[in-house]
């Protein structure tokens, strides 16, 4: 080929972006095109059910924004208007602020951790382009989402308040000049951390942080009283007034929308151009300082080296192996051991695993708390129940400690067991190589997911005994009964788990799948069953008024038989398979 | 030779992925102190053939022994006789250099006084002490690189297989590799390595197998692949003119 045919043209910005942008987009159509035809309708039921939604949300915000105007509510509620006009403000304001922190993990993963950054930065294209198409493409799933409840409201507003038409190609051009700009912000924010942290540590931090705090908020709920006086409604009313604030450019961007569609021209040119100004401001300045800084928030992810703080490293896996070789646990042959050890480590170290433990751990010490402050007591009911029905339920509730217990094992023998295999990942090969039996694998991952549930859970349950003031005989039966149901359930869910184990993740999380809709169905039946098979006999000896003691016994044998068919007969299945396990 | 020198032997080994045959029929023997190169263009077979005798797949038909054992009949003898070195060095990104030897160590049964002997032996050995306490997610990929051929060795196995061994490693450590591949094979080991680098083949192997399209289409030494290649002197032209890259070679002259 000659020199002259190989002409190179260097591309504007705005071409560069598109052309990537257009990339992104054959890549979704294609996506699309060669998906199986049941996905294909998915897509198009999902797609109707959108707009049946935005429809919704549209026809309630016109009737409750009409009413919201009419002059017999102003009557009752004072004054509507200043809460009305607040509302573009107070959605610009959230959605800028959402916006922010949502995108940063995206643009995190989007700039740092996706694979085709090597290949974009090193083409004869715009960095700017590049980080300008990232923006885009990390901002169209929020920014779609916030549309979709965003946009019927501010609709509705201007169709209840008759505004200008204009009003309306504003409300979308304004949200998403707001919303670039907020992402264009996160992007700076990336590239401050990613200065400091390494982006990897920086994704796992991050998805351990909004993880746990958004669990923990929704499980605050359970102790927010939702009684809502008139005056606390009136004051949440007036909490719109909060965000029209004359220094802030949201602000300025929700009174020039409200201008806009009561045709006060003046007002609205003035603060939609001084809101075009200022986001075009920010936007430049964010892109501007992200390029300088991106380089080496790079260069730190090229060259991570770490080294856990505190002891080293080696002497922390030291010794956790020296915890598993004391007398007791040398009884375990060494390649279980050594897996063993491996696992546990690598459960620790890795946050998105902890989190995952966390949910668990967290909704056992909430249940414990709700059933503490019950006091454990059984229920009086209105005395319309016959009694020994009243006399079962109260018998039930004394079990309410081993059934928390239970709930809290399920979920971190789900978590431990069921992802047993997939965890190891695309690793896996180092155990299939090595002169490990499948059994011995089997038997590895068994441990793995069952001692540690059976460690946090009788923990859990002795906690709960003590406070309950529980005998001493009744708190080694429950142990029992916990150890052995949980047993059971490690033996299903890794069984199930190693049926659909995949090793080809990039997140942890898509491990969780491994179980399948199946396996959680078994795992509960068997938990609901074993459960039963513990609890009834005692609840039998005293209606025929044999000592309740002579019932647990027999519960704990029916109950340990049944747990030891659950190990042992899935696993027993499922053990050739081992072998042929990562083999496409 | 004789047979019963050959710690890795396959016969009429198979591997169909559906109707798709990824490798046909393939037989060879590699024997004790020898250094057998595996080579073939992109997607001839040559990761199946390996993942097979390592027991990473299993055959869909035919026999590989590994140390004299059979690697479906007796996987874990076969097994514990081999090292393995794969062209993707994933490892357990959350265990530290030191931590990963010492597990391989117990997975492969030694007792705690040689796998801690042997795991700072190579740590050492590979350059990797300054390193050896960082998790293995902060390495670079020779490193990576490096820690898996330590793993592959703790155990001091008779066979070691390696894919791909000297990809992404500097100059210094693709010498120290070849210089333990030799040395390994003067004490009796048999090293099997794939690689693409014909110079790496020509100068380290002993015997050469060349396989296409799933089919082994030629074995033997430099004297014997140079009967084979029609008077073709290197083994870069020997290659192509079996596989049929002389065409490639010569589209690429065009292109120039």
């Amino acid at each position: 080929m000659t020199a002259g045919s190989m002409t190179f043209h260097e591309p504007g910005l705005w071409v560069s972006v598109w052309r990537l942008l257009r990339l992104r987009l054959v890549i979704q159509v294609n996506g699309f095109r060669r998906a199986k035809t049941g996905r294909k309708i998915g897509y198009l039921f999902a797609a109707l059910g959108i707009l049946f939604f935005l429809g919704f949300i549209l026809f309630l915000s016109v009737s409750l924004l009409t009413l919201l105007r009419s002059p017999d509510l102003s009557r009752y509620i004072g004054n509507t208007t200043p809460f009305l006009e607040g509302i573009p403000t107070m959605l610009v304001s959230v959605a800028a602020l959402g916006i922010l922190f949502t995108s940063f993990g995206l643009l995190l993963q989007a700039l740092y951790l996706a694979g085709d950054m090597d290949f974009l930065m090193s083409a004869p294209l715009p960095v700017r382009a590049v980080f300008i198409s990232k923006l885009v493409q990390a901002l169209l799933p929020n920014f779609s989402i916030m549309c979709l409840f965003a946009l019927p409201i501010l609709f509705g507003l201007g169709i209840s308040g008759h505004y200008h038409f204009l009003y309306y190609p504003f409300v979308v051009m304004v949200l998403a000049l707001i919303s670039l700009t907020a992402a264009a912000l996160a992007s700076l924010m990336v590239m401050v951390a990613a200065r400091f942290v390494p982006a990897r540590r920086l994704a796992e931090v991050l998805g351990f942080i909004v993880g746990t705090f958004f669990f923990i908020f929704s499980q605050s709920a359970r102790f927010v009283n939702f009684d809502v006086n008139e005056q606390q409604m009136t004051s949440m009313l007036k909490m719109t007034g909060r965000f029209n604030q004359p220094w802030s450019p949201l602000a300025w961007t929700g009174q020039g929308l409200v201008a806009l569609g009561k045709s006060d021209w003046a007002h609205a040119a003035g603060l939609l151009t001084a809101t075009l100004i200022a986001t075009g401001l920010v936007f430049t300045v964010s892109l501007w300082v992200s390029e300088r800084l991106y380089y080496t928030g790079w260069s730190n992810l090229q060259n991570n080296r770490r080294r856990p703080k505190g002891k080293p490293a080696a002497r922390v896996g030291e010794a956790a192996r020296e915890k598993v070789q004391n007398p007791f646990t040398r009884l375990i042959p060494p390649p279980i051991r050594a897996i063993l050890v491996k696992d546990l480590l690598v459960y620790r170290r890795d946050l998105r695993n902890i989190s995952r433990l966390l949910t668990p751990l967290i909704l056992g010490v909430v249940y414990a708390v709700n059933l503490l402050r019950s006091g454990g007591q059984g229920l009086e009911g209105r005395g319309e129940a016959p009694a020994w029905f009243m006399s079962s339920v109260n018998s039930l509730m004394v079990f309410g400690d081993v059934a928390l217990a239970l709930f809290l094992g399920w979920m971190l023998v789900a978590n431990l067991a069921g992802v047993s295999f997939s965890q190891e990942g695309k690793n896996y090969w180092m155990l299939k190589a090595a002169p490990v039996s499948s059994r011995q694998l089997l038997t590895a991952k068994f441990l793995v997911g069952y001692l540690p549930s059976l460690l946090l859970c009788a923990v859990y349950l002795m906690i709960l005994q003590i406070l309950k003031g529980a005998t001493l005989f009744s708190a080694i039966v429950s142990l029992l009964a916990v150890g052995m149901i949980l047993a059971g359930l490690t033996g299903i869910y890794l069984a199930f788990g190693t049926r659909g184990a995949k090793f080809d993740w990039e997140n942890p999380s898509q491990t969780n799948r491994a179980v399948g809709c199946l396996g959680m169905l078994v795992g509960t039946l068997f938990l609901a069953i074993c459960f039963g098979l513990f609890i009834v006999p005692p609840l039998i000896a005293g209606w025929l008024g044999l000592p309740t003691e002579a019932g647990q016994l027999v519960g704990l044998l029916l109950g340990g038989i049944a747990s030891a068919g659950a190990v042992l007969l899935p696993l027993g299945l499922v053990e050739k398979r081992v072998a042929l396990l990562n083999e496409a | 030779m004789p047979e019963s020198n050959a710690l890795i032997e396959t016969s009429h080994l198979v591997k169909s992925y559906g109707d798709k045959l990824a490798v046909d029929d393939v037989s060879f023997q590699v024997n004790a102190g020898e250094i057998f190169g595996f080579l073939g263009p992109n997607g001839a077979g040559k990761t199946t053939t390996i993942k097979m005798i390592v027991g990473l797949l299993r055959p869909s038909a035919g026999i590989a022994k590994v140390g004299g054992y059979d690697v479906v009949l007796q996987p874990l003898q076969a097994k514990a006789a081999c090292g393995y070195v794969p062209d993707e060095p994933n490892l357990y990104a959350k265990l530290t250099g030191r931590e990963l030897l010492r597990f391989v160590g117990d997975l492969y049964g030694l007792d705690r006084d040689q796998m801690l002997r042997r795991s700072e032996e190579l740590l050492r050995l590979f350059g990797l002490m300054e390193a050896a306490d960082d998790t293995t997610d902060s390495y670079s990929h020779g490193m990576k690189q490096k820690t898996s051929l330590a793993a592959a060795l703790v155990h001091d196995p008779r066979v070691l297989v390696l894919d791909e061994p000297t990809m992404g490693l500097d100059p210094k450590s693709a010498r120290l590799i070849k210089d333990i591949l030799r040395q390994m094979a003067d004490r009796g080991a048999s090293v099997m390595l794939s690689t693409h680098i014909l110079e790496i083949a020509q100068n380290m192997c002993d015997r050469i197998g060349i396989i296409n399209k799933g089919r082994l289409i030629a074995a033997g030494t430099m004297d014997e692949l140079r009967r084979l290649g029609q008077g073709e002197s290197s083994l870069e032209d020997i290659f192509l003119s079996l596989t049929g890259g002389a065409e490639d070679a010569e589209i690429a002259e065009v292109l120039k």
